[in-house]
Protein backbone atom coordinates (compact mmCIF):
# COMPACT_ATOMS: atom_id res chain seq x y z
CA UNK A 1 0.00 0.00 0.00
CA UNK A 2 1.22 3.31 -0.56
CA UNK A 3 1.84 5.57 2.42
CA UNK A 4 1.33 9.38 2.34
CA UNK A 5 2.82 11.82 4.43
CA UNK A 6 0.34 14.49 6.44
CA UNK A 7 2.14 16.92 3.86
CA UNK A 8 1.48 14.63 0.96
CA UNK A 9 -2.58 14.65 1.62
CA UNK A 10 -3.04 18.10 2.35
CA UNK A 11 -1.13 19.06 -0.63
CA UNK A 12 -3.25 16.79 -2.79
CA UNK A 13 -6.94 17.56 -0.68
CA UNK A 14 -5.98 21.21 -1.39
CA UNK A 15 -4.70 21.56 -5.22
CA UNK A 16 -8.29 19.51 -6.03
CA UNK A 17 -10.36 21.40 -3.85
CA UNK A 18 -9.15 24.68 -5.61
CA UNK A 19 -9.13 22.98 -9.28
CA UNK A 20 -11.43 24.45 -11.57
CA UNK A 21 -12.07 21.38 -13.03
CA UNK A 22 -14.42 23.26 -16.28
CA UNK A 23 -10.82 25.01 -17.04
CA UNK A 24 -8.58 22.42 -16.19
CA UNK A 25 -9.51 19.45 -17.84
CA UNK A 26 -10.35 20.58 -21.39
CA UNK A 27 -6.74 22.39 -20.93
CA UNK A 28 -5.39 19.22 -20.05
CA UNK A 29 -6.52 17.13 -22.62
CA UNK A 30 -6.37 19.38 -25.14
CA UNK A 31 -2.31 19.95 -24.62
CA UNK A 32 -2.03 16.29 -24.80
CA UNK A 33 -3.88 15.99 -28.30
CA UNK A 34 -1.33 19.18 -29.39
CA UNK A 35 1.99 18.37 -27.90
CA UNK A 36 1.41 14.31 -28.87
CA UNK A 37 -0.65 14.52 -31.95
CA UNK A 38 -0.07 10.66 -32.36
CA UNK A 39 -3.25 10.65 -29.50
CA UNK A 40 -5.63 12.31 -31.83
CA UNK A 41 -6.10 8.45 -32.98
CA UNK A 42 -8.20 7.78 -29.87
CA UNK A 43 -10.42 10.40 -30.45
CA UNK A 44 -11.58 10.00 -34.10
CA UNK A 45 -15.21 11.02 -33.75
CA UNK A 46 -14.37 14.55 -32.01
CA UNK A 47 -14.37 16.16 -35.17
CA UNK A 48 -11.82 18.97 -36.09
CA UNK A 49 -8.64 18.36 -34.69
CA UNK A 50 -6.85 19.99 -37.41
CA UNK A 51 -4.66 22.20 -35.54
CA UNK A 52 -3.96 23.60 -31.90
CA UNK A 53 -6.71 26.18 -32.61
CA UNK A 54 -9.25 23.36 -33.60
CA UNK A 55 -8.66 21.57 -30.80
CA UNK A 56 -8.48 24.47 -27.81
CA UNK A 57 -12.39 25.08 -29.47
CA UNK A 58 -13.65 21.57 -30.13
CA UNK A 59 -16.18 21.00 -27.43
CA UNK A 60 -16.18 17.41 -27.63
CA UNK A 61 -12.61 17.72 -26.00
CA UNK A 62 -13.51 20.28 -23.60
CA UNK A 63 -16.26 17.90 -22.40
CA UNK A 64 -13.88 14.77 -22.46
CA UNK A 65 -11.31 16.52 -20.55
CA UNK A 66 -13.91 17.49 -17.78
CA UNK A 67 -14.83 13.58 -17.58
CA UNK A 68 -11.22 12.32 -17.11
CA UNK A 69 -10.52 15.19 -14.82
CA UNK A 70 -13.40 14.33 -12.65
CA UNK A 71 -12.32 10.69 -12.75
CA UNK A 72 -9.33 11.38 -10.65
CA UNK A 73 -11.75 12.47 -8.06
CA UNK A 74 -12.12 9.07 -7.09
CA UNK A 75 -7.84 8.79 -6.62
CA UNK A 76 -8.24 12.25 -4.40
CA UNK A 77 -11.45 10.95 -2.41
CA UNK A 78 -9.67 7.46 -1.57
CA UNK A 79 -5.76 7.91 -1.94
CA UNK A 80 -5.45 4.85 0.54
CA UNK A 81 -6.60 2.73 -2.23
CA UNK A 82 -6.49 3.95 -5.71
CA UNK A 83 -5.74 0.32 -6.76
CA UNK A 84 -8.78 -1.26 -6.32
CA UNK A 85 -10.47 2.19 -6.99
CA UNK A 86 -9.32 2.13 -10.29
CA UNK A 87 -9.87 -1.23 -11.43
CA UNK A 88 -12.71 -1.01 -13.45
CA UNK A 89 -11.20 1.89 -14.98
CA UNK A 90 -8.33 -0.16 -16.06
CA UNK A 91 -10.12 -2.70 -17.47
CA UNK A 92 -12.15 -0.44 -19.32
CA UNK A 93 -9.02 1.54 -20.93
CA UNK A 94 -7.63 -1.90 -22.16
CA UNK A 95 -10.28 -4.16 -22.82
CA UNK A 96 -12.86 -2.06 -24.37
CA UNK A 97 -10.98 1.42 -25.60
CA UNK A 98 -7.43 -0.33 -26.13
CA UNK A 99 -5.62 2.86 -24.90
CA UNK A 100 -1.53 1.99 -24.60
CA UNK A 101 -1.09 3.10 -21.36
CA UNK A 102 1.95 5.04 -22.25
CA UNK A 103 -0.33 7.88 -22.85
CA UNK A 104 -1.63 7.82 -18.94
CA UNK A 105 1.78 9.71 -18.67
CA UNK A 106 1.77 11.87 -21.29
CA UNK A 107 -1.91 12.80 -19.96
CA UNK A 108 -0.38 13.19 -16.62
CA UNK A 109 2.52 15.43 -17.89
CA UNK A 110 0.34 18.05 -19.65
CA UNK A 111 -2.03 17.80 -16.01
CA UNK A 112 0.91 19.38 -14.25
CA UNK A 113 2.45 21.30 -17.05
CA UNK A 114 -1.23 22.81 -16.31
CA UNK A 115 -1.83 23.24 -12.50
CA UNK A 116 1.95 24.27 -12.73
CA UNK A 117 0.85 27.62 -14.93
CA UNK A 118 -1.85 28.08 -12.84
CA UNK A 119 -0.73 28.04 -9.41
CA UNK A 120 2.65 30.00 -10.37
CA UNK A 121 4.93 30.19 -7.64
CA UNK A 122 3.19 27.90 -4.86
CA UNK A 123 3.75 25.01 -7.14
CA UNK A 124 6.44 24.59 -4.98
CA UNK A 125 9.21 21.65 -5.23
CA UNK A 126 7.75 20.14 -2.57
CA UNK A 127 4.02 20.59 -3.79
CA UNK A 128 5.34 19.11 -7.60
CA UNK A 129 6.83 16.48 -5.51
CA UNK A 130 3.80 15.39 -3.97
CA UNK A 131 1.40 15.93 -7.26
CA UNK A 132 3.74 14.11 -8.99
CA UNK A 133 3.50 10.97 -6.79
CA UNK A 134 -0.06 11.04 -6.52
CA UNK A 135 -0.25 10.94 -10.62
CA UNK A 136 2.42 8.13 -10.26
CA UNK A 137 0.15 6.09 -8.06
CA UNK A 138 -3.02 6.51 -10.37
CA UNK A 139 -1.15 6.15 -13.55
CA UNK A 140 -0.21 2.77 -11.89
CA UNK A 141 -3.56 1.73 -11.13
CA UNK A 142 -4.79 2.37 -14.33
CA UNK A 143 -2.03 0.06 -15.94
CA UNK A 144 -2.63 -2.79 -13.47
CA UNK A 145 -5.60 -4.63 -15.60
CA UNK A 146 -3.73 -4.29 -18.88
CA UNK A 147 -1.33 -7.98 -18.15
CA UNK B 1 17.87 17.28 -39.48
CA UNK B 2 14.90 18.85 -37.71
CA UNK B 3 12.74 21.43 -39.12
CA UNK B 4 11.39 24.39 -37.84
CA UNK B 5 8.79 26.46 -38.58
CA UNK B 6 9.67 30.51 -38.89
CA UNK B 7 6.68 30.12 -36.45
CA UNK B 8 8.28 27.57 -34.22
CA UNK B 9 12.03 29.55 -34.34
CA UNK B 10 10.46 32.74 -33.04
CA UNK B 11 8.60 31.00 -30.27
CA UNK B 12 11.86 29.63 -29.10
CA UNK B 13 13.14 33.02 -29.43
CA UNK B 14 10.37 34.17 -27.72
CA UNK B 15 11.09 32.07 -24.68
CA UNK B 16 14.42 31.92 -24.21
CA UNK B 17 14.57 35.95 -24.03
CA UNK B 18 12.62 36.21 -21.26
CA UNK B 19 13.75 33.42 -19.14
CA UNK B 20 16.08 34.76 -16.60
CA UNK B 21 18.90 31.70 -17.02
CA UNK B 22 20.17 32.28 -12.86
CA UNK B 23 17.06 31.87 -11.98
CA UNK B 24 15.30 29.37 -13.68
CA UNK B 25 18.41 26.99 -14.03
CA UNK B 26 18.79 26.33 -10.47
CA UNK B 27 14.96 25.82 -9.80
CA UNK B 28 14.94 23.29 -12.57
CA UNK B 29 17.81 21.49 -10.62
CA UNK B 30 16.62 21.77 -7.36
CA UNK B 31 13.59 20.17 -8.92
CA UNK B 32 14.98 17.66 -9.99
CA UNK B 33 17.15 16.43 -7.13
CA UNK B 34 13.76 16.75 -4.91
CA UNK B 35 11.31 14.91 -7.06
CA UNK B 36 13.53 12.36 -8.40
CA UNK B 37 15.59 12.26 -5.35
CA UNK B 38 18.09 9.00 -6.96
CA UNK B 39 19.29 11.99 -9.55
CA UNK B 40 21.16 12.42 -6.18
CA UNK B 41 23.79 10.29 -6.52
CA UNK B 42 25.30 12.43 -9.29
CA UNK B 43 25.98 15.07 -7.26
CA UNK B 44 27.75 13.26 -3.71
CA UNK B 45 30.24 16.49 -3.83
CA UNK B 46 27.17 18.99 -3.59
CA UNK B 47 26.73 18.80 0.20
CA UNK B 48 23.54 19.08 1.75
CA UNK B 49 20.99 17.21 0.11
CA UNK B 50 18.90 15.98 2.61
CA UNK B 51 15.60 17.60 2.57
CA UNK B 52 13.87 20.01 0.27
CA UNK B 53 14.60 23.37 1.85
CA UNK B 54 18.72 22.21 1.99
CA UNK B 55 18.27 21.21 -2.14
CA UNK B 56 16.81 24.68 -2.50
CA UNK B 57 19.58 26.92 -0.64
CA UNK B 58 22.31 24.67 -2.11
CA UNK B 59 24.75 26.83 -3.37
CA UNK B 60 26.34 23.82 -5.40
CA UNK B 61 23.02 23.10 -7.09
CA UNK B 62 22.29 26.98 -7.88
CA UNK B 63 25.70 27.30 -9.66
CA UNK B 64 24.98 24.04 -11.66
CA UNK B 65 21.77 24.86 -12.52
CA UNK B 66 23.14 27.91 -14.24
CA UNK B 67 26.06 25.78 -16.10
CA UNK B 68 23.63 23.60 -17.03
CA UNK B 69 20.89 26.30 -18.71
CA UNK B 70 23.66 28.42 -19.98
CA UNK B 71 24.45 24.99 -22.00
CA UNK B 72 20.69 25.17 -23.67
CA UNK B 73 21.72 28.29 -25.10
CA UNK B 74 23.83 26.57 -27.70
CA UNK B 75 20.61 25.05 -28.67
CA UNK B 76 18.52 27.57 -29.26
CA UNK B 77 21.58 29.52 -31.18
CA UNK B 78 21.57 26.66 -33.24
CA UNK B 79 18.54 25.12 -33.90
CA UNK B 80 20.34 23.79 -37.26
CA UNK B 81 22.30 21.63 -35.67
CA UNK B 82 21.55 21.30 -32.36
CA UNK B 83 23.28 17.33 -32.40
CA UNK B 84 26.58 18.07 -34.37
CA UNK B 85 26.64 21.49 -31.40
CA UNK B 86 26.02 18.98 -28.59
CA UNK B 87 28.41 16.04 -29.54
CA UNK B 88 31.00 16.59 -27.08
CA UNK B 89 28.71 17.58 -24.70
CA UNK B 90 27.19 13.81 -24.95
CA UNK B 91 30.36 12.20 -25.07
CA UNK B 92 31.33 13.55 -21.80
CA UNK B 93 27.65 12.88 -20.30
CA UNK B 94 28.44 9.46 -21.31
CA UNK B 95 32.03 8.53 -20.72
CA UNK B 96 32.83 11.06 -18.11
CA UNK B 97 30.16 11.62 -16.39
CA UNK B 98 28.13 8.14 -16.93
CA UNK B 99 24.88 9.90 -16.87
CA UNK B 100 21.81 7.06 -17.38
CA UNK B 101 20.22 9.53 -20.44
CA UNK B 102 16.66 8.96 -18.84
CA UNK B 103 17.74 11.57 -16.30
CA UNK B 104 18.27 14.49 -19.39
CA UNK B 105 14.05 13.71 -20.00
CA UNK B 106 13.45 13.78 -16.38
CA UNK B 107 15.73 17.97 -16.60
CA UNK B 108 13.85 18.52 -19.75
CA UNK B 109 10.22 18.09 -17.73
CA UNK B 110 11.54 20.14 -14.49
CA UNK B 111 12.62 22.86 -16.96
CA UNK B 112 9.25 23.19 -18.54
CA UNK B 113 7.16 23.19 -15.22
CA UNK B 114 9.43 25.94 -14.35
CA UNK B 115 9.13 28.01 -17.42
CA UNK B 116 4.89 26.89 -16.67
CA UNK B 117 4.74 28.44 -13.44
CA UNK B 118 6.59 31.57 -14.46
CA UNK B 119 4.77 32.34 -17.46
CA UNK B 120 1.27 31.20 -16.66
CA UNK B 121 -1.18 31.10 -19.76
CA UNK B 122 1.26 32.47 -21.47
CA UNK B 123 3.06 29.05 -21.63
CA UNK B 124 -0.29 28.04 -23.90
CA UNK B 125 -0.74 24.52 -25.75
CA UNK B 126 0.99 25.98 -29.42
CA UNK B 127 4.14 27.35 -27.19
CA UNK B 128 4.51 24.18 -25.05
CA UNK B 129 4.30 22.19 -28.08
CA UNK B 130 7.49 24.13 -29.63
CA UNK B 131 9.14 24.39 -26.43
CA UNK B 132 9.44 20.23 -25.83
CA UNK B 133 10.08 19.53 -29.40
CA UNK B 134 12.81 22.04 -28.63
CA UNK B 135 13.84 20.08 -25.38
CA UNK B 136 13.42 16.25 -27.26
CA UNK B 137 15.32 17.50 -29.51
CA UNK B 138 18.21 18.26 -27.09
CA UNK B 139 17.51 15.27 -25.20
CA UNK B 140 18.14 12.93 -28.07
CA UNK B 141 21.31 14.70 -29.11
CA UNK B 142 22.75 14.18 -25.68
CA UNK B 143 22.24 10.75 -26.23
CA UNK B 144 23.35 10.69 -29.29
CA UNK B 145 26.79 10.28 -28.60
CA UNK B 146 26.32 6.83 -25.88
CA UNK B 147 25.70 4.67 -29.03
Amino acid sequence: MVEWTEFERATIQDIFSKMNYDVVGPQALARCIIVYPWTQRYFGNFGNLYNAAAIMGNPMVAAHGKVVLHGLDRAVKNMDNIKATYAELSVLHSEKLHVDPDNFRLLADCLTVVVAGQLGSSFTPEVQAAFQKFIAVVISALGRQYH
Amino acid sequence: MVEWSASERNTIANVWGKINVDEIGPQALARVLIVYPWTQRYFGTFGNLSSAAAIQGNPKVAKHGKTVLNALEKAVKNLDDIKGTYFQLSQLHCEKLNVDPDNFRLLADCLTIVIATKFGPAFNPAVQATWQKLLSVVVSALTSGYF
